[in-house]
């Protein structure tokens, strides 16, 4: 596909303070009416990446065009397309949650009326339509990202930059967020998120990005990933006495790679049930064994080198 | 430009509804209190003429000047640090498709007009009290919000600079609570030592307090002002007003835009 049909197109990107590079070098293209996740551990340069997109950083180096525009001089006009859910929720603590919209819309520009009506229909959408007249700091955590979340729509944006959207949330909550992005999805809204849970990339993402330490390690769709960069299986092996370094030889005898977590050691196959069955005619003894698939939390591990790598 | 501005004054305005109430002491109270006390009460004991006003009319047009700078300062200070630091409230707008530029006019737009109002209650009431002769008095409140333009745009500068919150009172403290004093609103610079007096005619409230005395005794006396004397106050107010956006807009663009 070429840089034609990219909604987001960034080249070479650059971005440092000082002399330190928290961006790097990176490239990716994000298609109309996808998903698209930047996937990193705390400090990548994803955030940085995402104020890059809406125009309010301005890159080092590199070149980056989205909605066929320029973020450092078309800031205006492509946020005037854009929602953004930054990592943080910034909402008026002295309005109320449907003040929170109207107010927000009326800086795009809405009419006084359409904007309520705008907020009356997103508030309907995140599902928070009995809590219009309460104030912020009556609301869970879930339904203050949902209220930021329905602020980044009041314009109905073309594309949507979400920042860590689900990072402190609880697992009904996250669910029903997923579902609103899914939705938003559905109606030809494009979605670029940063997230280091990588369930949450799984489930949503048409396609991902890594990055570590301002650079890229992989680009692909979710079975891309895994097929490149994991096993079809992983068997953990528990030592609750911690693991005897003496096996370790014998253990990468059994697997494609081996990852020594803690307690825990970790074996890349491509049968589970077979190398257990092995472990076990090789006379070794953990405390428990778990044989599951190769998931992208093993891959994002093993690219983000954050454990000891065998 | 003119468009966005307008929305992100607005923006503070639907706030300020919310929380007036908490201004009412520094914006209404205090310059009115200041009035009875310091002018018709101990004025009351000054028998001479100053510069050829009775005393309370020598202090009005100066505390107007300064309702406006404290205002301004007011506004420029813990609210500003705040939208930036704490509430990322600069942030948020600047997810809108505003500019740097239209968030920082709007803000400083908003902040004239609630210099305005604080203005206009003032010389109402002062009106009411037989202070002012004429309601030609409130032919003030634009003077007003050009000082407060000219005193919250430096001062925006100095605060979007601050990472703790802890130099904010060293503003109040060193340069808002001096300069009250000693602008010439409760005395001439003339009285004060002649070493201070330079520093004195640079402040942008001394020339505020000169526009506003120098009218109202055109208003009251019909005294008449030079146009010079006008173009030359309201040039320093407007050069303090120019100088101060460039510099906030310098400082913004290296901390919000970075």
């Amino acid at each position: 596909m070429g840089t034609g049909d990219a909604l987001i197109s960034a080249q070479g990107l650059m971005k440092r303070y000082g002399d330190s590079k928290v961006v790097d070098d990176i490239h990716f293209e994000v298609r109309t009416g996808e998903v698209f996740s930047l996937l990193g551990p705390n400090g990548a340069g994803k955030s940085t990446t995402m104020r890059m997109l809406s125009g309010t950083s301005t890159p080092s180096g590199g070149s980056l065009r989205i909605l066929g525009m320029n973020p450092v001089k078309d800031g205006p006009a492509i946020r005037a397309r854009l929602g953004v859910v930054p990592q943080k929720d910034n909402l008026d603590r002295e309005l109320t949650v449907l003040e929170n919209l109207t107010t927000y819309a009326r800086l795009f520009g809405l009419s006084r009326k359409a904007a309520r009506e705008r907020s009356v229909e997103l508030l309907e959408f995140v599902q928070l339509t009995d809590r219009a007249k309460d104030l912020i700091d009556s609301l869970s955590g879930g339904m203050t990202r949902r209220l930021t979340i329905a602020r980044a729509l009041v314009n109905k944006p073309d594309v949507i930059l979400l920042d860590e959207p689900t990072t402190g949330l609880d697992p009904q909550a996250r669910h029903l967020l997923w579902d609103r992005l899914r939705e938003l999805k559905r109606n030809g809204v494009t979605v670029v998120l940063t997230t280091h849970y990588m369930d949450e990339a799984e489930q949503l993402s048409d396609r991902i990005t890594i990055v570590d330490r301002g650079r890229i390690v992989a680009s692909g769709t979710p079975a891309q990933l895994l097929r490149a960069h994991g096993t079809p299986e992983v068997v953990e092996l528990r030592h609750d006495d911690g693991c005897d370094p003496s096996h370790l030889p014998a253990l990468r005898s059994l697997a494609e790679r081996v990852e020594v977590l803690g307690s825990r050691v970790l074996l890349y196959v491509k049968s589970a049930e077979e190398t257990v069955a092995a472990v076990h005619r090789a006379g070794l003894r953990p405390s428990g064994t778990l044989e599951r698939r190769c998931t992208l939390e093993d891959v994002f591990l093993r690219l983000t080198g954050r454990s000891l790598v065998e | 430009m003119l468009n966005g501005t307008l929305r992100v004054a607005r923006f503070h305005l639907t706030l300020y509804r919310r929380t007036w109430r908490a201004t009412t002491f520094t914006s209404f109270l205090m310059p009115l209190l200041y009035l009875g006390v310091v002018g018709i009460g101990a004025g009351s004991y000054v028998e001479n003429d100053v510069e050829g006003f009775s005393y309370v009319q020598f202090l009005a047009p100066g505390l107007l000047a300064v309702v406006a700078f404290q205002t301004a300062a007011e506004e420029a200070g813990f609210p500003l640090y705040a939208a930036i630091r704490l509430t990322d409230r600069y942030q948020r707008m600047l997810t809108a498709p505003l500019s740097l530029g239209q968030v920082l006019a709007g803000h400083l737009f908003f902040i004239t007009i609630r210099a305005a109002v604080s203005a206009a209650v003032f010389c109402a009431v002062a009106a009411l009290l037989g202070v002012f002769d004429s309601w030609l008095c409130l032919l003030l409140v634009p003077v007003a919000m050009v000082v407060a333009l000219a005193a919250a745009a430096p001062l925006f500068a100095f605060t979007a600079r601050l990472t703790s919150s802890a130099n904010l009172m060293t503003v109040s403290r060193l340069v808002v609570l001096p300069l009250s004093m000693f602008s010439g609103v409760f005395f001439p610079v003339e009285d004060l030592p002649a070493a201070v007096q330079p520093l004195i005619r640079i402040s942008p409230l001394w020339h505020g307090v000169e526009l506003c005395r120098g009218l109202s005794g055109a208003f009251t006396a019909g005294s008449g002002t030079a146009p010079s004397f006008l173009a030359g106050h309201l040039g320093v107010l407007l050069l303090w007003a120019a100088v101060g956006f460039a510099l906030t807009l310098l400082v913004f663009r290296r901390h919000l835009s970075d």
